[in-house]
């Protein structure tokens, strides 16, 4: 794995909406998922500009919906997670959780 | 009361301006946001993001190809003006010097132009210079816009990246030149000029956009 491959703070992020969203993942509910978990307004155009780095790793695919009025008859671009991009996870996940075992700081504090 | 569309101007400027290969799926999930409750001001402030971050994002991913449009650009610039002030100017001048020339003599000129002679004044130091300053401002400025399609045309399919950062890099050394002269300005009329001409200037350089606009929608090209 290089270090262009590994996955930044908010790619991670954008991943983990993906894995939860499942089949309607495009860029509406992936940005209100984000802006519901974290609490935070999120801008689309970083939403897409990271979906754009993680398609380009090979870490998710995309392909282009149906149009809709309310769109201004612009098709939507729905987003799935490879199984590249799993394993990606799941190695992220793994050493977070390394890292964040055993440090007295962080145990027992609010979520 | 909430308008029922998005503000026109920020979505024109998204659907020109915006350098995601899927900008026409972040423009659509725009309006469809707005559609379901934003505001305006949050329109602006998303799509303001957008364009940023794509602009950042694709210049992340080509880099060199940023490089050779930022260069080829201020190649075409520095040539335009080099060949402005050595060979356009001269003519100009030579032009004006022959358009001025002194008040025509004898008996049938004096009973033409005689009883007018305030016409060939006027004529002569208000018509023919701002005539020339017309032309001159005419050619800065389709110089600009030729830039800008060149560039456009020779950095598909990144032309509107290529053509966003060469504009910013204009911008750049156009507020540097105001602040230089603003600081060298020795009265207040120095400083207006220096204003005036900044204010010029930066029209000058945003036409350059308007090559990259005739690209996004050259009929043989195809919207891009």
């Amino acid at each position: 794995m290089t270090k262009k491959d590994q996955l930044g703070n908010f790619e991670l992020m954008v991943m983990l909406v993906l894995i939860r969203l499942g089949d309607n993942a495009y860029g509406v509910p992936i940005s209100e998922e984000l802006e519901k978990r974290t609490g935070r307004d999120v801008a689309i155009g970083s939403v897409y500009a990271a979906l754009e780095r993680l398609e380009d790793k090979g870490f998710v695919t995309s392909e282009l919906g149906e149009p809709t009025a309310e769109r201004g008859g612009r098709a939507k671009r729905y987003f799935h997670v490879t199984a590249r991009g799993l394993k990606e996870v799941r190695e992220t996940q793994r050493s977070l959780v390394k890292l964040w075992n055993g440090l007295p700081e962080l145990e027992g504090g609010k979520a | 009361m909430r308008s029922e569309r998005p503000p026109a101007l920020a979505r024109w400027l998204l659907t020109h301006f915006g350098c995601s290969p899927n900008n026409d799926a972040v423009v659509g999930d725009l309006n469809e946001r707005f559609q379901a409750g934003r505001s305006g001001g949050w329109y602006w402030r998303q799509a303001s993001t957008a364009i940023w971050s794509s602009l950042l994002a694709d210049l992340r991913m080509h880099g060199m190809l940023a490089i050779r449009a930022l260069a080829a650009g201020w190649i075409l610039v520095i040539t335009y003006i080099t060949f402005s002030r050595k060979l356009v100017t001269p003519l100009v001048l030579y032009l004006q010097d022959r358009a001025m020339r002194g008040y025509p003599s004898g008996w049938l000129n004096d009973a033409i132009w005689g009883i007018e002679p305030h016409w060939w004044a006027y004529r002569n130091y208000y018509v023919y210079p701002a005539a020339i300053g017309a032309v001159r401002i005419g050619m800065a400025f389709g110089a600009m816009i030729l830039i800008g399609w060149i560039i456009a045309r020779t950095h598909a399919p990144r032309h509107r990246a290529s053509v966003l950062l060469l504009v910013l890099t204009f911008y750049v050394i156009t507020f540097a030149s105001l602040c230089y002269e603003l600081i060298q300005a020795h009265n207040a009329s120095g400083a207006l000029l220096s204003s005036i001409g900044f204010v010029f200037n930066v029209v000058a350089d945003s036409a350059t956009l308007a090559g990259l606009w005739l690209v996004h929608h050259d009929p043989q090209r195809g919207a891009a």
